[in-house]
């Protein structure tokens, strides 16, 4: 039986990773009572757990001098992701992030090199605009700073449902992940900052938690917004992660100046080394058609190829990987005789994922979502793909903000009995997966939803598969919700995780029917509509009302802000 | 078994069960014990974290890098 515990504080922040640290250290300036509630724990958490090494940014004395503006970063990043990209809202991340990351600097985070140099890199942006730093420790020292500000930070704690009265958001609830404990939390604003959705799709390796990106992060956030009747966006585009093959991990542009090569030795992509003078790998590589091609054409396997790197270069690639959440993946080297300078290793494509990405909840300028009082930052949000880091830190400090002062000007009274009584069901339906004498494990329902995604929504969709997935993905989750059985309070969390990946399978599935064209390559292909069709030159957003999934198009033009 | 502890440099601090973010750890009469082994996500942060580097992780076989020598590559 649960213990239950009921909180109340003018902003609550549910997921502790960059974004939510930032929201809250903002949030906490402007109003006395913020509460950080995070499944893990967030000085390791998120997809910064063991270090981020790379932002992208725009440094105006910098770039400035190069006669690089503004707009043009926001015009190369807008370009690299097929124009689908809120310039409002990316806008406001390239105007602030360098102001942002000087503040993490005054955290204690090592940003420049020992010459006291910006480590700029150039990637998918005509300039070097990415900035490397040593982020090992980064969510170790942003935890410091969001408890020296009076925040109160309540680990292990999965919150599960939003609730919304009147259609205005009044707090939430949710689970411990350690103890048999219950949540209630009020508050007149609520900032969601969980980050992606992984785990839909099956790992090659056959491992269940072998991802390139945290298994923890489970699509809570995207998941209790859908449910609560949020505005989302994008959820049809799912995109691929390239690596090394077997260790699943991101960080591929630590890498460099390393190059991908083909089963004969032949670079595979162009470089932009040579071709432009500057260190950097070609973002084509995120093209998984070209990846799949090479494979396809008889040249595969992949490989990094650093052997031709000098000394000092394969220092700084480890260096890199090292802050970029690597140490284990360098440790194994290490352990196994494997070297860079002289070892070519595989590199392979992922299976997809949300986050990172074009899909996620829609927000505006100000981080609101479409529920009053509802705000998101960070990996959670749709409209602007690639926002990554620099998104987390500035929109996550924006959000911070926009909802303290939300909350400054509202009150919250008693909750209602329609709020009462689902609080009542939902508890009890915990409850049942907790006391259940036998029942399916959460582990049997991840590969299960796994299944119905590969086999109804991957790289090739058609109007007929999609619906028989739905279908299947529909009644799973019933049958999930009737028999799913957690033995303790860390395997009800993962339920509840599951449930969760499943509610985000079926956005996926919704908006892939909807979509009747195929976009980005294998990121949204229909082989009935293989062609790419002007006229789906919108988002596509979507909420759930009581009758079902109503979807809409809307024009890329309202999001320009030009 | 992902994680393993060496026992004998372990200080029993319980930073690892504090941190890890797949909470693969768990406390049983006041020792860490490796609840969840295959909840691991290989993220190293105990690793990390450990102030006494009593722990090391242990790479099940199909996660272990496929890798290739310059000259067994025919170019």
């Amino acid at each position: 039986m649960f213990e239950d515990r009921e909180f109340k504080s003018d902003v609550l922040v549910i997921g502790g990773g960059i974004a939510g640290c930032m929201a809250a250290i903002r949030a906490s300036e402007l109003v006395n009572d913020v509460i950080l509630v995070e499944k893990c724990n967030t000085q390791r958490s998120g997809c910064a757990t063991t270090g981020v090494d790379h932002v992208w940014t725009y440094i105006p004395p910098i770039h400035g001098e190069q006669g690089y503006t503004l707009e043009d970063i926001v015009e190369d990043h807008s370009n690299a992701y097929g124009g689908f990209v809120d310039k409002r809202i990316l806008r406001i991340i390239a105007e602030n992030s360098f102001g942002r990351i000087l503040e993490l600097e005054k955290y204690g985070i090592e940003i420049r090199d020992e010459n006291g140099d910006f480590r700029l890199i150039k990637k998918i942006h005509r300039v070097p605009t990415f900035l490397h730093f040593a982020g090992r420790d980064l969510k170790v020292k942003l935890t410091k700073e969001v408890r020296k500000r009076g925040v109160k930070i309540i680990n292990r704690v999965m919150a599960t449902e939003l609730l919304v009265q009147n259609g205005k958001v009044v707090g939430a609830i949710g689970v411990g992940t350690r103890d048999e404990i219950f949540y209630t939390f009020k508050a007149p604003s609520v900032i969601l900052s969980t980050g992606g959705a992984y785990g839909m799709y099956r790992s090659p390796t056959g491992l269940l938690n072998n991802m390139a990106f945290p298994p923890h992060e489970t699509g809570d956030g995207r998941a209790m917004a859908y449910r609560a009747g949020a505005e989302m966006v994008g959820m049809e585009f799912t995109t691929y992660q390239i690596g090394p093959k077997n260790f699943q991990r991101c960080g591929r542009g630590s890498y460099v100046p390393g190059v991908l090569v083909n089963s004969r030795g032949e670079k595979i992509t162009g470089n932009l080394e040579e071709d432009l003078g500057v260190k950097a790998i070609d973002s084509s590589v995120e093209n998984p058609n070209l990846f799949f091609q090479i494979q396809e054409k008889g040249s595969g396997p992949i490989y990094m190829d650093c052997t031709g790197n000098s000394k000092e270069e394969i220092e700084y690639i480890q260096w890199a990987l090292e802050n970029e959440g690597n140490l284990a993946l360098l440790r194994h080297m290490e352990k196994s005789g494997i070297s860079f300078s002289e070892h070519l290793i595989e590199f392979t494509i992922y299976e997809p994922k949300i986050g990172l990405a074009k899909a996620g909840i829609l927000i505006d300028e100000n981080c609101r979502t479409s529920i009053s009082g509802l705000y998101a930052a960070g990996d959670e949000i749709g409209n602007v793909p690639r926002a990554v880091s620099p998104g987390a830190l500035v929109l996550g400090h924006r959000a911070g903000e926009k909802a303290a002062l939300f909350s400054k000007d509202s009150s919250i009274g008693e909750f209602t009995p329609e709020i009462e009584n689902f609080i009542d069901h939902t508890r009890s339906m915990y409850e049942k997966f907790l006391s259940r004498e036998k029942g399916a494990s959460w582990t049997e329902a991840k590969i299960a939803l796994q299944n119905i995604m590969e086999g109804y929504c991957g790289r090739i969709r058609s109007e007929t598969m999609l619906e028989a997935g739905l279908l299947y993905l529909r009644r799973l989750r019933d049958t999930a919700v009737k028999e799913l059985k957690a033995n303790d309070p860390h395997e009800l969390s993962r339920c509840l995780g599951v449930l969760n990946l499943m509610d985000c399978g079926e956005m996926i599935i919704l908006s892939a029917l909807t979509r009747k064209e195929s976009r980005f390559a294998l990121e949204h292909y229909r082989v009935d509509y293989p062609e790419t069709n002007p006229e789906w030159d919108c988002f596509l957003v979507f909420r759930k009302e009581k009758e079902g999934v109503v979807f809409e198009k809307r024009p890329l033009e309202l999001y320009r802000g030009d | 078994m992902p994680p393993v502890i060496e026992k004998e440099i372990c200080n029993e601090c319980q930073i690892c069960y504090t941190i890890c973010p797949e909470d693969v750890f768990c406390v049983e009469n006041g020792e860490v014990v490796i609840g969840y082994p295959d909840e691991c996500w290989h993220c190293g942060a105990c690793m990390i974290d450990c102030p006494v580097s009593a722990i090391d992780l242990y790479i099940p076989l199909p996660m272990r890098l496929y890798v290739r020598r310059k000259e067994e590559i025919k170019t």
